[in-house]
């Protein structure tokens, strides 16, 4: 495959994180492959899921329930809802296969809810397929290796 | 101007006899800063506190740091094989000895003066040392303090700061049997907890999380989002924590209480596991737990889902709950974090363990769909707490319902308090002793 257009990755990342800071998450979720990865592991370190606890592990039906989930009438841990607003940063192209690539970046993601101002920093692993019709990707995996993730955590049920 | 060197007078301290009847207990005991300093010392410095299992401590050298109440303590596997358990504290002036929260060294050394303990505690080094001649200096009274007493009950190692007193065995009494529960369904007859540690924190009290570990009234309105997601998944609405519900709560003494699902046929568990033993690995694990425990005992661990079909509290700091061994660290009166080390067992097919580990992420963790909706309601709890215009809790539910099993025990329905009227009996036990 040819060498895909940086740019056009910045603008698909932008678009994802534009959409995840507004809980556009059905919207979200059109933006990933029917098999799709959303893995948010415990371990810095983590080398193997079957024997490693993680924080998030989803396939498109766990996912899809993550956000039902969410969006219903009991899930306290989001009443009131966190507001976020991310920066997502240093992107670059890991490598490139057929009909795969493999993409890298930084986020800096601010969080407030109940008045308080949290900060939660990271890198994350996209795994993209090209797309002829818009926005141009989809994302097959997504896995976000979160600074505190082995830090004690108060509340991680909104999205990465 | 002496005054200004004067030790400020010693506010009397709370008397926790009046802050807990049988059936209520105060606010104040979750939010009183003198109550939380007394807890530390009487219930943390002295009864009997998880602080690990062994497989964190496999090799020569292996350690872990950790707390017990407010003093930060240290384990260590010796040369010799042994797990010993000592203040991480220098003897020259009081540095910690140990930064990491695990790791391996053969050597424990202070970064301050360069004092160097061995594994076993001993002080094998001290630098410059011909300056203590002539003084009452000795390096073999200089090991690192140990804490009083570490015993190991089948993998899980606990610590007393206290000399004397109940031997280990005593304090667990009746919850043995339970505790076997949990730990039968590794084929080895002992767990690994070696798959990483899930940590959160909240905004409230330490009690909380132990209280809401065997509350079964609660699930059914705290956890409502994901028994709707469950009965989206299966078809079917689990009814374990139904006012009906034939699952029980127990008091077996000591603090330590339960909540029994094994009467239920539709435990979250074994709905979220089905069809596990019919798997060729499921097989293969039922094989091996068949030889250990006979037929009866691993069927039953299968049709569990591999669960013991108990959430049980060991009191004060430790549940073994679903798949997972959780232990609570208190920070504060109003915060607290919780350790969750999902339960591996040893010698299964790798998918047994896998599994094992997708069911306890479904509900558990920071980013669980079930346990963040308990944190949330801590925070409320305490929050509310702080509206004391009628400062007491209820904890009466199903007193008069309450009976004797053949064993002795209280027991009660799903939904009824016996199991926080048992924590709390035991709380004003430990309390009052000093």
């Amino acid at each position: 495959m040819a060498r895909p257009d940086i740019e056009a990755i910045r603008q698909f990342l932008y678009l994802e994180a534009r959409l995840l800071d507004r809980w556009d998450l059905e919207a979200w979720l059109d933006l990933f492959d029917d098999e799709l990865r959303y893995w948010i592991p415990v371990r810095h370190d983590s080398i193997d899921v079957e024997v490693e606890v993680q924080h998030a592990y989803d396939d498109r039906t766990q996912l899809n329930e993550r956000v039902t989930r969410l969006f219903g009438p009991h899930a306290y841990a989001q009443q009131p809802r966190s507001r976020l607003s991310r920066i997502v940063a240093n992107v670059t192209i890991e490598s490139v296969d057929e009909d795969r690539i493999d993409v890298r970046s930084t986020f800096l993601l601010t969080e407030l809810r109940r008045g308080s101002t949290d900060m939660w920093a990271g890198e994350t692993e996209h795994v993209l397929r090209p797309r002829l019709e818009a926005p141009g990707f989809a994302i097959a995996a997504k896995k976000v290796l979160l600074l505190a993730s082995e830090e004690p955590i108060d509340n991680l049920t909104f999205l990465l | 101007m002496n005054d200004l060197y004067a030790r400020p007078e010693q506010p009397t301290p709370p008397d926790p006899a009046r802050l807990v009847g049988t059936d209520r207990v105060h606010g104040s005991v979750y939010t009183d800063p003198a109550i939380f300093t007394l807890e530390m010392d009487r219930i943390f410095g002295q009864s009997w506190i998880y602080v690990a299992h062994r497989s964190e401590l496999a090799e020569a050298g292996s350690f872990k740091t950790t707390m017990l109440g407010s003093r930060p303590i240290v384990l260590m596997r010796g040369d010799d094989g042994e797990i010993r358990a000592f203040y991480n504290r220098c003897r020259h002036r009081g540095v910690t000895v140990c930064q990491e929260r695990t790791g391996q060294a053969r050597f424990l050394r202070c970064d301050y003066h360069g004092w160097t303990y061995a594994s076993d505690g001993r002080l094998v080094g001290v630098p410059y040392r011909d300056a203590y001649e002539g003084t009452d200096f000795a390096e073999e009274n200089l090991g690192l303090t140990p804490v009083a007493r570490l015993t190991e009950y089948r993998g899980l190692l606990f610590v007393s700061g206290a000399a004397h007193g109940p031997t280990l065995a005593e304090h667990l009494g009746d919850a043995v049997p339970y505790i076997d529960r949990f730990i039968d369904p590794s084929p080895t007859g002992e767990l690994d907890l070696t798959a990483g540690v899930q940590r959160y924190f909240y905004r409230g009290n330490w009690k909380f999380q132990m209280e809401n570990s065997v509350d079964g009234y609660h699930p059914n309105f705290t956890h409502a989002a994901y028994f709707d997601l469950l009965e989206s998944r299966t078809g079917n609405r689990v009814m374990t924590y139904d006012g009906r519900s034939p699952a029980l709560t127990r008091d077996v003494g000591c603090g330590h209480v339960m909540l029994d699902q094994r009467p239920t046929t539709g435990s979250v568990n074994a709905a979220l596991q089905d069809g596990i033993g019919a798997t060729e690995d499921g097989r293969v694990w039922h094989q091996a737990l068949t030889e250990r425990l006979g037929a009866e005992k691993a069927d039953d661990i299968l049709a569990l889902g591999g669960g013991a079909g108990v959430f049980l509290v060991i009191y004060p700091n430790l549940v073994l709950i679903n798949l997972q061994v959780r232990v609570i660290v208190p920070v504060a009166p109003d915060r607290t974090e919780v350790e969750i080390y999902p339960a591996l067992l040893q010698d299964v097919p790798r998918s047994i363990n896998a599994r094992r580990l997708r069911v306890h992420e479904h509900f558990y963790g920071p980013g669980g769909f079930g346990a963040p909706d308990d944190l949330e309601i801590f925070e409320r709890n305490q929050q509310g707490l702080a509206a004391d215009g009628d400062p007491w809790l209820l904890l009466q539910r199903g007193t008069e319902r309450e009976r004797l099993d053949d064993a002795g025990h209280r027991v009660g329905q799903a939904t009824d308090e016996v199991t926080q009227r048992g924590f709390w009996r035991q709380w004003l036990a430990s309390m009052a002793a000093s």
